[in-house]
């Protein structure tokens, strides 16, 4: 995925998934083994995961890594087949 | 996993070094001021062997704390939280401004030595100061931006 800061970044619903787990970003972070600033970075949208920090994330949650961020191409590219 | 201990230490070290950069970059710039500020006329010779080394070794210092982001004596995890894929996001966006700050200098000098020769050792000597005084800058603007976005 890599790092964006050009805009078109990938919308994630990382910060609805820590919240039910009642996580706070440093903890997190701590089981990412990133930093606060790199969970924030990822929920505000100004930074993109690698793909192997996606795969933890999704591991971590429990969830396929498509429930959890979301590049907004999905339902364009579903129109362009129909 | 890391302990919240260790993610409290990397985000407190690493707002000390994202102002120790700046302050580095700033000090390192404004040396470079004094370094050339005797005139055009016999500038080598004004300068000291002792002054060129000390740069020279500055120099390689900085670029050195760029590049691995210093903080080498804390243990490992701490290290891998001050260096996480944010912070080498970081670096890798502090290296493209301090290549672009590289090639306008270059060129800056190519074009005055036209006018008023430029020795070798002047010409590596700005290219490398600007370069690396942007891309300590640039660095310590993105963590500093990124911590006091939180």
């Amino acid at each position: 995925m890599g790092a964006t800061g050009f805009g078109d970044s990938v919308k994630n619903r990382l910060k609805v998934l820590r919240a039910e787990r009642d996580w706070s970003q440093a903890e997190l972070g701590g089981r990412l083994g990133v930093s606060r600033q790199a969970v924030n970075a990822i929920e505000t949208g100004k930074y993109d995961p690698s793909l192997p920090l996606a795969f933890k994330l999704a591991r971590l949650f429990d969830r396929p890594i498509e429930e959890i961020f979301d590049d907004g191409a999905g339902a364009g590219k579903a129109g362009d087949v129909a | 996993m890391t302990s919240a201990a260790d993610v409290e230490k990397a985000e407190r070290l690493g707002r000390a070094r994202a102002r120790i950069f700046a302050v580095q970059a700033v000090l390192f710039l404004g040396w470079q001021t004094l370094f050339f500020s005797g005139g055009t006329q016999d500038r080598v010779r004004a300068v000291s062997q002792v002054k060129i080394s000390a740069w020279m070794v500055m120099a390689i210092l900085l670029l050195f704390l760029l590049a691995s982001g210093g903080m080498l004596i804390r243990g490992r995890k701490v290290r891998g939280l001050l260096n996480d894929e944010l912070t080498r996001s970081h670096r890798t966006r502090a290296y493209v401004w301090a290549f672009w700050a590289a090639m306008i200098s270059a060129l800056g000098l190519y074009a005055v030595d036209m006018f008023d020769p430029v020795t070798a050792r002047e010409a590596i000597h700005l290219i490398v100061s600007a370069a690396l005084g942007v891309g300590l800058l640039t660095f310590s603007r993105l963590e500093r931006r990124s911590r006091s976005e939180t």
